[in-house]
């Protein structure tokens, strides 16, 4: 390595060293990462300009504005409500009903968000049950994760991976929820087994619930006919993006103009707030530092040394990834993680051929979005649900959170190295 | 405010020989009607001056001359201090006029009239001081003296005049019932909480005590349309004895002080939409002062 790659390297551990410390903001620190490449002359600012992968910041950016809007009809209160009194103020099923809601919505709406919205329900919901809120917010925000998993969408990991695999929301359909549900089922399982025996319920308690009318929990049904239309359009968008030959992108941000302006909202600041710039200013700076490492030749390197190490085996290498990812996940931010993986593996499929690596793909998006369950830190889902209860009087401490957290996490790669086991 | 600050060195006439103190009244008025050439008539000004002097009793028994007079269509207070080289000799028995202030107003006379001419008179009796003030060797030293001297000619209202000083307070160990009761029984709307020593640790309006009943993630929710009863709500009836008022009450945001202006007040009163603020000195609570202090006390005094 030159004096600039190993230039290019420092600042790269520098910003990695600010993002796991939190030692200062974290989009800030990447930015900065991000124009010192730049000051540095190890890229032009052309060429780091080029590294930003417009295909994710620009399905941020839609995925946010639809949320934005939709959240605002109640949807999601009147879908808690609905299946809190399905389960007829039974807590347990009702633990797993939420659970099984939040997956689904994190799924297609990004998990903190979805957090946001069904944990304040949720803990509604659990106090005027009587019991603790405590086991149903680290359910919500394991199950968050877990859903996140299953689509392209999902969890920014996969944003990134979609567009730069080049896989449609169809692949990852296809390849990733048959394995996301066998996880979900065992989740399932897991906290009936941990946490049955603490929620008893009187009947009175029930009764409670029961009283609930979810239809007045929505706000705005003329906005909500207009967000399911639009929201359902993006979807069938998304399924066959790959044969209309649209980028999700694409998807994303029309369906986001399309509602803006059919939701009649004048003013648009008010859901331009919405979007989080922090995340959207991170992703940038992200980009153009891992591009900067990837331009200098430093990612040719580290893959070479990576399938050597491995020793050629793509099923060890697969593995390695998968384990690799989600025990990291679980301590550091996944985003900047799997931003350096892609060119890693994108190196690796121009030696051993698109199709050879494709398992690889697969491996860092079930590590590093699964990975996020191990500990409290691990996603940004578990931080924003704990912040909530703490607020409320319930904080979850950090050993609290593992000792659930990380057991389903070992749990769920197992699961998954199975799948990729039998499926490659 | 103070005195010094309606001085301009400018105005501060002084180095001239006066045989009489008809010329020293001239050149005050003439360097008056020169600095406010478009709103002071000098001939108007000359004539109500002399008017006035014919009524006599405008010099003090230390030498101290305050002519002054009240001119038609000016709207404001011009001061000029004329200090002669020697004193100026009047008749015999008269006092010899050591230094002048030449005050000019309007017909119904500037607010600050009266308060400057009792602040002058005031100078006048402070021997120790004239006897500096006429020692002077510039007019920009002239109005520093007077300024360090600090002769105010207007205070300000401050906290302390128009707070409640007998202020019904809570602990903060007393109970959520105590609150109620107190509140109820004595038709009050706002609280200071205080440790046992006395010092303002919170503060309780009635919208905390209502609000008590409604935690935070109910606050999160898009509408609460559906439901009628919060067990929260239920739970703080019921548990009235348990709950402490330390539990619900708000820390005390920046308490005023007693020297703390009433404009200062009514400033954070409109930043906070908070209608009572707690006023402490020394960290101990002292009074609380109200949006209605400010009506009944300053508004409508």
């Amino acid at each position: 390595m030159n004096s600039q790659a190993v230039l290019a390297v420092i600042i790269f551990g520098a910003v990695y060293l600010a993002i796991t410390t939190d030692l200062v903001n974290k989009t800030a620190a990447a930015i900065l990462g991000g124009m010192l490449m730049i000051i540095f002359g190890i890229v032009s600012q052309t060429k780091a300009f080029s590294y930003v992968d417009w295909g994710v910041i620009f399905l941020l950016i839609g995925m946010m504005v639809i949320t934005g809007i939709t959240k605002r009809t109640g949807l999601f209160q009147y879908l808690a409500i609905k299946v809190a009194k399905l389960a007829r103020g039974e807590p347990m099923a009702i633990m797993i009903l939420l659970s099984l809601v939040t997956a689904i919505t994190s799924a297609f709406l990004d998990n903190v968000t979805t957090v946001l919205i069904i944990v304040p329900i949720t803990f509604l919901i659990a106090v005027e049950l009587g019991v603790n809120p405590t086991p149903f917010v680290i359910a919500l925000a394991i199950a968050s994760n877990i859903g996140g998993t299953a689509t392209l969408i999902g969890d920014p990991p996969n944003i990134m991976i979609g567009s730069a695999s080049g896989f449609s929301f169809m692949d990852f359909l296809l390849n990733l929820s048959p394995v996301v549900i066998v996880i979900l089922i065992a989740f399932s399982g897991f906290i009936t087994l941990v946490f049955r025996k603490k929620l008893k319920v009187s009947n009175e308690r029930k009764a409670r619930i029961m009283d609930f009318d979810e239809s007045k929990a929505i706000t705005d049904k003329v906005l909500l006919w207009k967000s399911l239309l639009v929201l359902g359009l993006v979807i069938v968008a998304f399924l066959l993006h790959g044969a209309l030959g649209l980028e999700p992108a694409t998807v994303a941000l029309s369906g986001a103009a399309l509602l803006l302006i059919i939701s009649g909202y004048k003013e648009v600041e008010t859901i331009f707030a919405e979007i989080e710039w922090t995340t959207v200013l991170f992703f940038l700076g992200l980009f153009m530092i891992v591009g900067a490492l990837v331009d200098i030749g430093v990612m040719g390197l580290l893959s070479k040394s990576l399938l050597s190490a491995t020793s050629g085996h793509l099923r060890v290498t697969t593995f390695a990834i998968l384990w690799g990812s989600g025990i990291l996940s679980a301590f550091v931010d996944n985003i900047p993680f799997v931003a350096t993986m892609i060119p890693l593996i994108k190196d690796m499929s121009q030696s051993l051929g698109a199709s050879a690596v494709e398992p690889l793909w697969w491996a860092l998006s079930l590590g590093a979005c699964l990975g996020g369950n191990g500990t409290l830190i691990g996603a940004s889902a578990n931080v924003i649900s704990a912040g909530i209860s703490a607020k409320n009087g319930h904080p979850i401490s950090f050993m609290q959170f593992f000792k659930y957290g990380s057991i389903f996490m070992i749990i769920s790669l197992i699961i998954s190295s199975v799948y990729l086991l039998i499926r490659w | 405010m103070k005195l010094a600050h309606l001085l301009d060195p400018r105005l501060v006439l002084m180095g001239k020989e006066y045989s009489n103190l008809d010329e020293a009244l001239h050149s005050a008025v003439d360097a008056a009607a020169d600095a406010y050439r478009s709103t002071i008539r000098r001939d108007e000004a000359l004539a109500r001056v002399m008017e006035r002097e014919a009524l006599g009793g405008t010099v003090l028994p230390t030498g101290v001359a305050i002519p002054h007079a009240r001119l038609d269509a000016f709207d404001d207070l011009v001061i000029v201090p004329v200090v002669p080289r020697s004193p100026i000799q009047r008749g015999p028995g008269e006092p010899p006029i050591r230094l002048l202030w030449l005050l000019l107003t309007s017909k119904v006379g500037s607010p600050l009239y009266l308060t400057s001419l009792a602040a002058i008179a005031s100078i006048a009796k402070d021997e120790g001081f004239l006897a500096s003030l006429l020692n002077v060797d510039t007019p920009a030293r002239f109005v520093s003296l007077v300024e360090e001297a600090g002769y105010e000619i207007k205070k300000g209202l401050r906290v302390e005049d128009i707070m409640a000083r007998d202020v019904v307070s809570i602990r903060d160990n007393a109970t959520l019932k105590d609150l109620i009761d107190i509140m109820y029984t004595r038709k009050l709307r706002y609280l200071p909480v205080v440790d046992d020593t006395g010092r303002l640790i919170g503060e309780l309006g009635i919208l905390d005590l209502i609000s008590a009943g409604i935690p935070d993630y109910a606050l999160r929710l898009t509408s609460l349309d559906f439901l009628d009863e919060l067990a929260p709500m239920e739970e703080l009836l019921a548990r009235e004895n348990e709950i402490s008022v330390r539990s619900i009450m708000k820390p005390a945001v920046d308490p005023l002080s007693p020297s703390s202006s009433v404009f200062d007040a009514a400033l954070r009163m409109t930043k906070r939409r908070k209608r009572h603020f707690p006023v402490t000195e020394g960290g101990r609570l002292v009074g609380v002062v109200s949006s209605m202090d400010i009506l009944s006390k300053v508004l409508r005094s």
